[in-house]
């Protein structure tokens, strides 16, 4: 019985001039899991990714839904601080498959409820290079028990990020700033003109302020006496 | 107002360029640096009055003095990879021919001062077996193909060919020699030879035992070869015109011709009882009269062998050469060794900085706590302090040690080096002398990407006393492959176990982090079955705590996959779980760089003029990637990648169009810096990645590679550099206070480059001299005061290796490639030093003066007041 | 000696409380019975509003200052060199000498004091306040994130990577 389940998601590649694939091609991922712990690691199918357009970003999973023994094998990895390990089947456009794997800690994903982003690396020409699954969080665990009734379905956000062009040395705004320098330096600088006051408030201000101040004491002291 | 303004901005200007100087007062000179030439291991080698010359396998000529061995003048030619060195003669001038397969180029030195007199080319189409000789101003050229021999002779001086002749003459390639005039060929069980002149024929040598001989020239005025037979018998064969003539005993087959006095004598090496003596064996040719002397031969040399000779007046300097690179020059009737040279330093594969013990007397301070009740711990000390004070006061009478011992600013330190030819050697750093040696026969290092290493991991430091510090060397076994490895004590070079020969190929090796009970980090070694070793084996607590923490990496350079492992422990065994895997697809993997793991880095973040922080992304598991791939468009494309190395996760990747090699990769705190040649614009380009987390740290107190909560942001920017660099090194310091200086090697010496200069600058944000930030020039400038080798050139240079001292301002930087360099460099200025013309004097004496002034005028002072109270 | 000097004490003080002349007629209109209690009383509540107005006085001087620190720090300007910093660190420093001299200023003042105390102390506490603001706009407060970065510890690391190119 399969479910649709949760659909596209955002897109981490920044804007288009950075990154230009020059031919779109489609991937699909097959993913398979391992509940059994990395040391003899038993792999069973997980779900399904498709990715129509690597340009886009937008993926299509689809996901079987958890059993209850599967869930009470994730609890025992959890438990047991041991890690969650993905295979991801990679089918490119041309027919051609690479497998890659990915290591999670059980107990993170549990405290997560299940929620994981898989990464999907590609490299210049657009093929894929790396795809791991990680847990977004701000620290580790060693090891945690979650009650059964929070381990639902995955949630499986896809990002498919992009090889960024490398820069080049920015020589012509240099050029620019130099000769705006020099050309400074000829026509000679910016006029003086604005009137005698706005030059030099700020001197005498404080002069008027302290003739006032003296003068108010003065008198007082004076007419106390 | 516009002119005060431009002349302020070139005074800041000059005043920023100027703090990028860096260079020497003449005074400083070898104050603390040194410099060591070397010219590889000879390959030919020839007597000239006072002077050898030597022609090595790194394709190099030189010239040593022959008393004391040092180098009188060196000519590097082009690199060994290209072409090598086929002849060195000595007629009037030096002849040297060095080429490859089809571009030999002769060249003619001056004996006296090294310069180039001549120097033709001799090109050629067919790819065939060469071999040159020179004789009376004539260069006689034979091409071999097989069937035919092709003789040209060319004038030395001019490069014009004299005659040329075609000789049939039919032979397998392999043993095949050129004496003079004579070609000589090693066919089945004889040796055919012919004399190159018209209408000769080809002559015939019968052998005994045709099993295992060799054929080799033989010096001497007439024309002769040597044909050996075994390993202890060869025969010398003259030729006369068309005859040969064999000399009447059997030698060794190392034995070398040399004429003294107009008889020539025949020197020969034999083995005596004693194992570490040799046998020096002289006879002369025409009567057969033998003179023999027994010398010592310095223990930790290998197997020597005779390179040259000469003889003035019954003194004979015999040159040997031994297995492990070292020439030795022995007197002969005396039997003497006059001077060694170690010529295994020029072809360095592994480098490791260590810091020294302290002083037994500091030393012996610790052993308080061993007393049993608190007086006899008191004595101890009193005693100890009394002995400090006078030997403060004395002089050093009581220092026991050799003199390696740990000075105030750590800046007296050991470097271990090991050798491509399998010699360890510990050289002090304050003086560039040899501590120790150590030799590993029969032993190469591991290749790498392009080049050969061996690794070499400090398991314990000499700060345990009196435990002794401890280094490992991994390496091959040159015959079968296999791993070895040698546990050593780093400050006298003494190896308890000696080398140890495994039955394995070693994978990789993973030094881990935390030490056992005798403060040991565990060596795991992970060979090519997927097992894993620890050494030492006892180390189990340590392992049992951490081994589940511990990742290690492999990078299969065929496959182009990098895999990522998690360790663990079972029963007394560590088992390895592959963990993550990445495909890097059709390309070519050319640099892999991996943070120094003592590297410590001290801000956490960048302050940004409006003071707020922008919290840097410190990932010290993060491995830097670099591949070229071959593309139809593009040529070629450089692709970087930034990969953690615990979940395999690609943090950036980014790719340059129409770059090409070599890449260099520098990879530091959180930013990253490499270099390439560019084939769009021709030039060479260096780019400076940072990485940023944001305006708030994720997690102030625990680093872990598994909880990704963002994703680093990066800033690039890229620069023009104009030279070509060889390698590419970052300096570190203890606590990673001081600025960072990037060590550029080019093709005369090393230039630093402050971080400042390449750090990426940020876009929205101003850049002056207020935020202490050098303003962006696209191109990077070189100027010579930045050449940390001021002016002593260094040739060939392979490698940087960079070490902390103890002080915070300075690092240690040794250069080595054909020269060895060692300076320290201090990129804020030794700003935790007093300048070394500190007054110290005068300021004592100042206030000495003022407090015996201040103690005078008090009395006299109060002697007034108690006046003045009286009236 | 003493009854000399006594003497000559005698010899020029006016002397009112002596009662040696026994009945003196008392001057014209002198009524000799309610008078003298209204001069104590007024005398006492004189010297009474003398000392709270001294007291408040006393309290207040503070405040009055303030304006006038308000002026020498405008004029001392944003930059960090010399003399700025000796005004500044006067102004933060005397108004702290003077608030831990609180009681011996009010000593003198036998009555009770509570409130002006509270006034002078939070007059100077008012002074103080300027002092940090000058140093804020001078910039000298660690306000910031980036005051505190020297001190931030650099994170221990969880997990330790080795490894390189395989070798075979």
């Amino acid at each position: 019985m399969l479910k649709y389940s949760v659909l596209i998601f955002f897109l981490l590649c920044r804007m288009a001039p950075l990154y230009c694939l020059e031919q779109d091609s489609s991937v699909s991922i097959k993913l398979y899991h391992s509940l059994t712990g990395v040391k003899e690691p038993n792999f069973t199918e997980r779900s399904t990714i498709t990715i129509h357009s690597l340009r886009s970003g937008q993926a299509i999973v689809d996901q079987k839904p958890l059993s209850q023994q599967d869930k009470i094998q994730l609890q025992k990895l959890a438990i047991n601080n041991e890690f969650y390990q993905i295979k991801a089947v990679a089918t490119a456009a041309d027919g051609s498959k690479q497998e890659f794997i990915s290591t999670l800690k059980a107990c993170m994903l549990a405290e997560a409820e299940l929620d994981e982003r898989l990464s999907v690396s590609l490299d210049y020409t657009g093929r894929v290079i790396g795809i791991t699954s990680v847990v977004a969080s701000k620290g580790t665990c060693e090891g945690s028990s979650v009650p059964l009734s929070k381990f639902k379905d995955f949630t499986t956000n896809v990002y498919v990020r992009h090889s960024e062009t490398g820069p080049i040395p920015d020589t012509a705004t240099y050029i620019q700033k130099l000769e705006r320098e020099r050309e400074a330096r000829e026509r000679g600088d910016t006029k003086d003109n604005r009137s005698f006051i706005a030059k030099y408030w700020m001197y005498i201000v404080p002069v008027v302020i302290v003739m006032l101040i003296s003068s108010a004491s003065n008198p007082e002291a004076g007419g106390g006496n | 107002m516009a002119n005060i303004r431009s002349i302020c901005i070139i005074t800041i200007n000059l005043t920023l360029l100027s703090c990028l100087s860096h260079a020497l007062y003449e005074d400083q000179v070898g104050k603390f640096d040194w410099k060591k030439s070397y010219v590889g291991k000879v390959k030919f080698a020839e007597f000239d009055a006072r002077k050898l010359v030597v022609g090595t396998e790194e394709n190099v000529v030189a010239a040593l003095s022959s008393k004391t061995g040092n180098v009188l003048w060196r000519q590097v030619m082009e690199d060994p990879s290209e072409q090598n060195i086929e002849l060195l003669k000595i007629e009037k001038d030096i002849i040297t021919v060095s080429g490859n397969e089809n571009l030999w180029t002769v060249r003619s030195w001056d004996v006296g001062t090294g310069n180039l007199i001549t120097e033709w080319i001799i090109s050629v189409d067919k790819v065939v077996l060469y071999k040159f000789d020179v004789k009376d101003n004539n260069l006689y050229v034979v091409a071999h193909d097989g069937s035919m021999l092709n003789v040209r002779v060319f004038d030395v001086q001019t490069g014009l060919v004299k005659s040329s002749l075609q000789i049939p003459f039919v032979a397998t390639n392999n043993q095949c020699i050129l004496v003079q005039t004579y070609y000589a060929c090693l066919v089945h069980n004889v040796v055919n030879y012919v004399q190159l002149k018209d209408n000769s024929k080809v002559s015939t040598i019968p052998l005994q035992s045709s099993e295992n001989a060799k054929i080799s020239t033989y010096k001497s005025v007439t024309p002769a070869i040597i044909i050996t037979t075994s390993s202890v018998n060869s025969e010398i064969v003259f030729f006369n015109g068309d005859n040969h003539q064999k000399h009447i005993t059997p030698v060794m087959p190392n034995a070398i011709g040399v004429i003294d006095s107009g008889t020539p004598l025949i020197f020969q090496l034999e083995g005596t009882k004693n194992p570490s003596n040799l046998l020096i064996k002289s006879t002369i040719v025409t009567n057969g009269e033998e003179l023999t002397r027994e010398f010592e031969y310095p223990h930790g040399l290998g197997k020597p062998e005779l390179a040259a000779a000469q003889c003035i007046d019954h003194v004979c300097n015999l040159l040997l050469s031994s297995a492990d690179n070292a020439l030795l020059l022995v007197r002969f009737p005396e039997a003497k060794v006059m001077w060694t040279r170690e010529e295994a330093l020029s072809k360095i594969v592994a480098t490791e900085f260590l810091e020294l013990p302290v002083s037994e007397l500091d030393a012996s301070i610790e052993n308080e706590f061993k007393g049993g009740n608190v007086i006899s711990m008191f004595l101890h000390r009193i005693t100890t302090q009394c002995r400090q004070l006078s030997n403060l006061v004395f002089g050093s009478q009581f220092l026991a040690n050799t003199g390696l011992v740990r000075d105030d600013f750590g800046l007296h330190k050991i470097i271990v080096v090991a050798t491509k030819s399998g010699k360890l050697f510990g050289i002090d750093t304050l003086t560039g002398s040899l501590a120790w040696t150590y030799r590993l026969p029969n032993v190469k290092p591991f290749k790498m990407l392009d080049s050969e290493k061996m690794l070499l991991f400090v398991q314990r430091t000499a700060r345990y006393a009196p435990l002794p510090a401890q280094c490992t060397l991994l390496a091959e076994d040159s015959i079968t492959g296999n791993g070895i490895i040698i546990q050593f004590d780093p400050i006298t070079g003494y190896s308890e176990k000696s080398i140890i020969r495994l039955n394995y190929k070693i994978r990789q090796a993973l030094l881990l982090p935390n030490d056992d009970e005798n403060h040991v980090k565990p060596l795991v070694v992970y060979s090519d079955k997927g097992d894993a070793f620890i050494y030492p084996e006892s180390a189990n607590t340590a392992i049992a705590t951490h081994a589940s923490h511990t990742y290690l990496y492999t990078v299969d350079v065929n496959k182009n996959t990098l895999n990522g492992h998690n360790l663990y422990r079972e029963g007394e065994n560590i088992k390895t779980t592959l963990s993550w895997t990445v495909n890097l697809g059709p390309s070519k993997l050319v640099a892999l760089s991996a943070k120094s793991p003592i590297e410590r880095v001290h801000s956490q973040g960048r302050v940004l003029p409006d003071r707020s922080v922008y919290y840097k992304y410190v990932n010290p598991n993060l491995l830097a990637v670099a591949t070229i791939a071959d593309d139809p468009i593009h040529k070629n494309v450089l692709s970087i990648y930034l990969i953690d190395g615990v979940t395999g996760f690609v943090a950036y990747s980014t790719s340059h169009k129409r770059a090409k090699g070599p890449i260099h990769l520098v990879h530091s705190e959180n930013w990253l810096v490499y270099s390439f040649f560019s084939e769009r614009f021709r030039r060479t380009e260096v780019v400076a990645a940072e990485l940023y987390e944001g305006s708030t740290q994720s997690n102030s107190t625990v680093f872990s590679s598994l909880a990704i909560s963002q994703l680093p942001h990066v800033e690039t920017s890229s620069y023009i550099l104009p030279a070509f660099p060889l390698t590419l090194a970052v300096s570190l310091t203890e606590r990673g206070i001081t600025n960072k200086f990037l060590f550029f090697a080019l093709n005369n010496g090393v230039v630093e480059i402050p971080w400042l200069l390449l750090q990426p600058r940020f876009a929205n944000v101003a850049c002056g001299p207020e935020e202490s930030c050098i303003p962006y020039m696209p191109e990077v400038p070189l100027p010579n005061e930045a050449y940390i080798n001021y002016n002593q050139t260094l040739e060939r240079i392979q490698g940087i290796a960079v070490a902390p001292a103890r002080l915070e301002s300075t690092s240690h930087v040794l250069v080595y490639g054909l020269d060895l360099f060692y300076t320290r460099v201090a990129p804020s200025k030794t700003f935790d030093l007093l300048k070394e013309d500190f007054d110290h004097i005068l300021i004592i004496l100042v206030l000495v003066g003022l407090v015996i002034v201040s103690f005078i005028t008090k009395y006299f002072a109060s002697q007034k007041m108690l006046k003045q109270a009286w009236k | 000696m003493s009854s000399k000097q006594q003497n000559r004490r005698q010899k020029w003080i006016l002397d009112n409380t002596r009662t040696n002349k026994a009945d003196l007629a008392s001057p014209p209109a002198y009524v000799s019975s309610c008078v003298p209690q209204s001069h104590e009383v007024s005398k006492k509540t004189d010297i009474n509003r003398l000392i709270t107005k001294k007291s408040w006085d006393l309290a207040l001087a503070p405040v009055k200052q303030l304006p006038m620190n308000l002026f020498l720090m405008y004029m001392a300007g944003n930059s960090i060199s010399i003399f700025p910093i000796m005004m500044v660190g006067m102004l933060l420093l005397r108004p702290i000498q003077a608030i831990w001299a609180t009681k011996a200023t009010f000593k003198m003042i036998e009555t009770n004091t509570l409130g002006q105390m509270i006034v002078y102390v939070l007059g100077h506490l008012l002074n103080i306040g300027l002092a940090l603001f000058k140093c804020q706009s001078m910039g000298l407060l660690p306000i910031y994130s980036s005051d505190w970065l020297a001190f931030v510890e650099p994170p221990m690391r969880q997990e330790y990577l080795g490894g390189g190119i395989a070798l075979h």
